[in-house]
């Protein structure tokens, strides 16, 4: 009778252990464009998009090339597998998923974080100034 | 007269919220006093008209363009067609709020019907119109009918984001706020029964509003995946985003829920596991709610944030506190020794205040600590000046605060907190021995099972999703100890602030495998016990089926890797044992086969998940119009573009032929255009996609470039950067200006390193000259004289003369360019996507499965209304015919019958 009890907690435990080395072999640090080169790890990199340096999309290895600079200002290049995320133009901020290697930061991912799917920024833009700007 | 109506849809609010606080009270109060339970109702059902009314005025306030309101100024405009801007109802955080309270309300007319029926109307109705109470509440705060200062009329919105200017922003949202308020009536149910000290007849009750609910919130979340993957391009149509797990966590725990239910059902084990259960769905779908709404995921989300004030936030979890303290005290009050003797030892306000001490106080730091610094949420409180949330909120925060600055306190509340959780489940005062009679090999231990393994699966999605709101001094503190266990075992592990995709991936495949087992093993089972002959005599048909289509798989489909070998058999093994057993099922009654078909379902899900997921492949493709371009036995071409929405947006046309035969196979339409929504250009895009039987050709818009006379290619460098062109690696060195720098002359020159992959490398220099005679240019040449660069331009930077760029032209001068020749070129992202027919079709059938299952339920609700089931007339029923493996009718009604 106790069996069941023993063969779900065998199956309860050994997935929770597995899972627990995996977590800590996947978890992703929040990390500065420094702190990014010197460890190599994957690291999470929060920061601007440079607007006034130039942006590049190579067509024939799909990658986007974009400066960004970090929170503590340090500019480096930012190579994403693939093209210019969506929202990306409109962003306040991004988020850049990656290893630092050779000089640039190589991302998988970038996300965008901006004024978009269910939060407007009122502050930024009140009608009255829209009104102004459109006379 | 338009400004009134928003006064009303205010005053409609407020009067909701005072409606349903004095429905809940009287509700709980007709208990004892039956003959205010009129006053309840009336109280619930003017909390409902409240909504309606509410929510009517909203949706005409955005038909009627009115953009006094600063909701409506911030999600629509005049240009959106009717149907998108009847979505901007839900656009924004507000407005989803009413929605949710919308989809609560409506749920709530037919659960009011339901508990009429089954005499438990006053203790669920009261929880209910409590859920209501803090919906409305969350209402007063986040209000959409607040007033631009000063009133004056925009001309114009600021408009929908054009990335959810869709077809599927009209469908996905309200199915999925549906499927969170179908989460509501099992945690009413579940309450109500724990007040009323009935911990079996509930399950039966619940179990239609269990699977309905499972359905409803299951067809929301793939809406959502299809809306993904169909239009948005994110590549795939589950990428493990943190607000996509948000809403999976609470449909895992119902779905876990059905199997345990069905399973108590049967044996009248399991209560107090179905109790937490049902309060967990609940709960984890105002987590999920706070997850994606607070903007504590900003950082870890595609779907971006911003925080929206901390007030809302706030509630939010408050209610999450308050929920799950409720349901806590109430398992701890029935299930424990200790508890129930507390129950019984004082009444009225003693109990309660003793309730708030022991289980509901500790709460109170762990939440102060957790919300973090309260002072914002007072003056946001202010500002918003509604004297009835003052009341209701006040008190709770202010204590919260105060203990606050004592904030070491959370700590020894969460070990008091942890202990009470564990004791409680420790709790067995009205679980029955009968489920541990059971053997090993009976149905019953192996729904059990599989529960349990769901449930690992939802521990893991929710660890994962939740990592990045855990303090930072909580991870550092981790992270020490760790580095301990590293240095003793030699280990490099360390905790980050979120998790990686892959990490959701490697844990759901063996998850997945385990459970694609386990369904068809569990069915093949017969409940109470299994004789092997009986066994073996059952599955021998679907294994051999497994193996011939697993070898398949392998041999013809390639199938090779051995995760993806195992995944593919245990779906098979998963889908044969359904279906051989299921169809013998719908030939004799098919309102027994909901489940049969939800798992073949699933199982079909899996398979595609295969092919789409794992084995799908993917290439730039650059398609100069009209000159189609080969790849994987396709022929694309782009044949030009097509313009919609008043001339602003574009389609760009790609026809796809058979590259064998050349027949024309499909023309897709490929969007990508140019908004200036929020007063900034930004490109939106939406993948073409064109479906076959077996495979869908995923085409996805990346750029458009124009032609260029002089052919090759523009790149921009800065120092040390390498980009790769015809064949080389090309690497800016330096800038190299010459000296004769003039006020009528100005020279760019700049040194590249070129190297053909493994061929030693040359140094090219090349110049630019402005003066006055005109541009002078000198570009560089390789010795092999098929690459030029010419230098174009620079870009100095300021701050940084590192970050100064030049921008050159690459090309192969031995190629001719025709200088009339002006057709554009688009760069597509093309991937093949094999049988992702599978999960869509997978993820219907298992929604029929679902629906077949609640209306079975349905009827063994009708029959079972009100009643408490006893055990001896089950176990006589049961024992009749211990090998009746399948739920056929006849034994099912049987049981049924006798009771």
């Amino acid at each position: 009778m106790k069996k069941r009890y023993l063969v779900g907690g065998v199956i309860v435990v050994v997935f929770l252990v597995i899972g627990g080395l995996s977590f800590l072999n996947s978890s992703v640090e929040y990390a500065t464009l420094s702190k990014a080169e010197k460890s190599g790890k994957k690291v999470q990199v929060t920061g601007k998009w440079v607007q006034d340096m130039s942006t590049h999309y190579d067509t024939q290895n799909n990658t986007f090339t974009f400066y960004m600079k970090d929170e503590d200002d340090r500019v480096a290049q930012v190579v994403l597998e693939g093209a210019k995320p969506n929202n990306f133009d409109i962003a306040t901020s991004v988020v850049a998923k990656g290893r630092y290697e050779e000089g640039a930061f190589y991302a998988s991912e970038v996300l965008t974080k901006c004024p978009s799917k269910y939060e407007g920024n009122p502050e930024g833009q009140h009608p009255d100034e829209i009104k102004k700007s459109s006379l | 007269m338009y400004n009134t109506l928003g006064l009303i849809g205010n005053a409609a609010i407020i009067i909701g919220f005072v409606a349903s606080v004095v429905g809940m009270i009287t509700y709980f109060r007709s208990v004892g006093n039956p003959r205010i339970i009129g006053v309840a109702r009336t109280g619930f059902h003017a909390s409902v008209i409240a909504v309606f009314i509410a929510s009517a005025l909203l949706m005409i306030l955005i038909v009627k363009h009115q953009f006094q309101f600063h909701y409506i100024w911030a999600y629509s405009s005049r240009e959106l067609p009717l149907g998108l801007l009847m979505s901007t109802f839900y656009a924004g955080q507000e407005g989803s709020f009413l929605l949710w309270t919308l989809m609560v309300a409506v749920v709530g007319i037919v659960l009011l019907i339901y508990t009429q029926r089954h005499d438990n109307e006053r203790e669920v109705m009261g929880v209910y119109t409590g859920i209501l109470a803090f919906l409305l509440l969350l209402l007063i705060v986040k209000n959409p009918f607040t007033l631009i200062e000063g009133g004056a009329l925009p001309e114009d919105g600021r408009g929908l984001n054009p990335l959810l200017q869709n077809f599927w922003m009209q469908i996905h949202p309200p199915i999925l706020f549906l499927g969170f308020a179908a989460m509501a009536p099992p945690f009413a149910l579940a309450l109500g029964a724990l007040m009323r000290k009935k911990y079996q007849a509930w399950v039966v009750s619940s179990l239609p509003w269990v699977v309905g609910g499972s359905a409803l919130l299951g067809l929301g979340i793939a809406l959502g995946g299809f809306w993904a993957y169909e239009t948005l391009g994110w590549g795939g149509w589950w990428g493990w985003d943190p607000v996509e797990n948000a809403s999976l966590i609470p449909w895992l725990v119902s779905v876990a829920l059905i199997h345990t239910m069905v399973t108590q059902k049967r044996t009248r084990g399991l209560n107090l596991t179905n109790f937490l259960l049902a309060i967990l769905a609940f709960v984890l779908v105002l987590y999920s709610t706070f997850l994606t709404r607070s903007g504590v995921l900003g950082d870890a989300s595609v779907h971006s944030f911003v925080d929206p004030g901390r007030f809302s936030f706030t509630l939010l979890v408050l209610f999450m506190f308050a929920f799950t303290d409720v349901g806590l005290a109430l398992l701890f009050g029935r299930f424990t020794k200790w508890g129930k003797a507390l129950f019984e030892r004082f009444q009225g306000w003693k109990l309660y205040s003793v309730l708030y001490l022991i289980v509901i106080g500790p709460s109170i730091p762990i939440f102060a600590q957790v919300s973090g610094d309260l002072v914002p949420v007072f003056t946001e409180m202010i500002n918003a000046a509604n004297p009835i949330m003052l009341l209701v909120y006040y008190p709770m925060l202010w204590i919260a605060h105060l203990l606050n600055i004592a904030s070491y306190l959370w700590l020894p509340a969460l070990i008091i907190k942890i202990g009470l959780i564990g004791y409680t489940f420790t709790g067995r005062l009205h679980s029955t021995k009968e489920y541990d009679s059971f053997a090993l090999m009976s149905r019953e231990t192996w729904l059990g099972l599989g529960s349990a393994v769901i449930g690992v699966l939802t521990f893991i999605v929710l660890v994962g999703t939740s990592m990045p709101i855990i303090p930072q001094f909580m991870v550092d503190g981790f992270n020490s100890v760790l580095g301990l266990i590293n240095d003793i075992t030699g280990g490099s592990y360390s905790l980050g602030n979120t998790v990686d995709p892959s990490f959701y991936d490697a844990m759901g495949l063996p998850l997945a495998i385990l459970m694609s087992i386990m369904t068809g093993i569990t069915l093949l089972l017969m409940w109470v016990s299994t004789k092997p002959h009986a066994f073996l005599q059952k599955i021998w048909l679907p294994l051999a089926l497994t193996v011939v289509f697993t070898l398949l798989s392998i041999f013809w489909g390639g199938v090779h890797d051995l995760g993806m070998i195992l995944l593919a058999f245990s779906a098979f093994f998963s889908l044969f044992s359904n279906a051989v057993i299921g169809y013998r099922i719908l030939r004799g009654n098919p309102k027994f086969s909901g489940a049969y078909i939800a798992h073949i379902g699933i199982a079909m899900m899996l398979l595609g998940i295969i092919g789409s997921g794992f084995y799908s492949e993917s290439n730039s493709i650059e398609l100069r119009q009209g000159d189609p371009v080969e790849w994987k036995g396709y022929r694309f071409t782009y044949t030009g573009f097509e313009t919609f929405w008043n001339g602003e947006r574009y389609y760009f046309k790609v026809q796809l032929d058979d590259a064998a035969t050349g027949d024309q196979l499909d023309e897709v339409k490929t969007i990508m255009f140019v908004s200036d929504w929020g007063g900034q250009e930004q490109v939106n895009r939406n993948p073409g996609i064109a479906t076959f039987l077996t495979r869908d050709v995923y085409i996805e818009p990346q750029a458009l470039f124009e032609a260029d006379p002089e052919g090759g290619k523009r790149f921009a460098f800065i120092k040390g950067q390498t980009y790769e062109y015809g064949g080389y690696r090309v690497t800016f060195e330096d800038f190299a200006m010459n000296n004769t720098q003039s006020s009528e002359s100005f020279n760019i020159g700049g040194i590249f390193r070129v190297d053909k992959y493994g061929a030693s490398s040359q140094e090219l220099s090349s110049s630019r000259t402005t003066g006055p005679d005109g541009v002078q240019s000198i570009p560089g040449v390789v010795a092999d004289g098929d690459l030029q660069i010419e230098v174009l331009g620079m870009q100095p930077n300021q701050d940084n003369l590192e970050m100064s760029q030049i921008e050159v032209r690459m090309k192969n001068p031995n190629i001719a360019v025709d200088k009339n020749d002006l057709r554009e070129t688009l760069v597509v992202q093309a991937s093949l996507k094999p049988f992702i027919s599978f999960v869509w079709a997978g993820i219907i059938i298992m929604l029929i499965g679902f629906v077949v299952a609640r209306s079975r339920r349905l009827k063994d609700a009708r029959k079972l209304e009100a009643y408490e089931i006893d055990p001896e007339v089950r176990k006589a029923a049961m024992s009749g015919d211990p090998d009746q493996g399948e739920e056929t009718p006849e034994s099912e009604t049987r049981v049924l019958d006798a009771e």
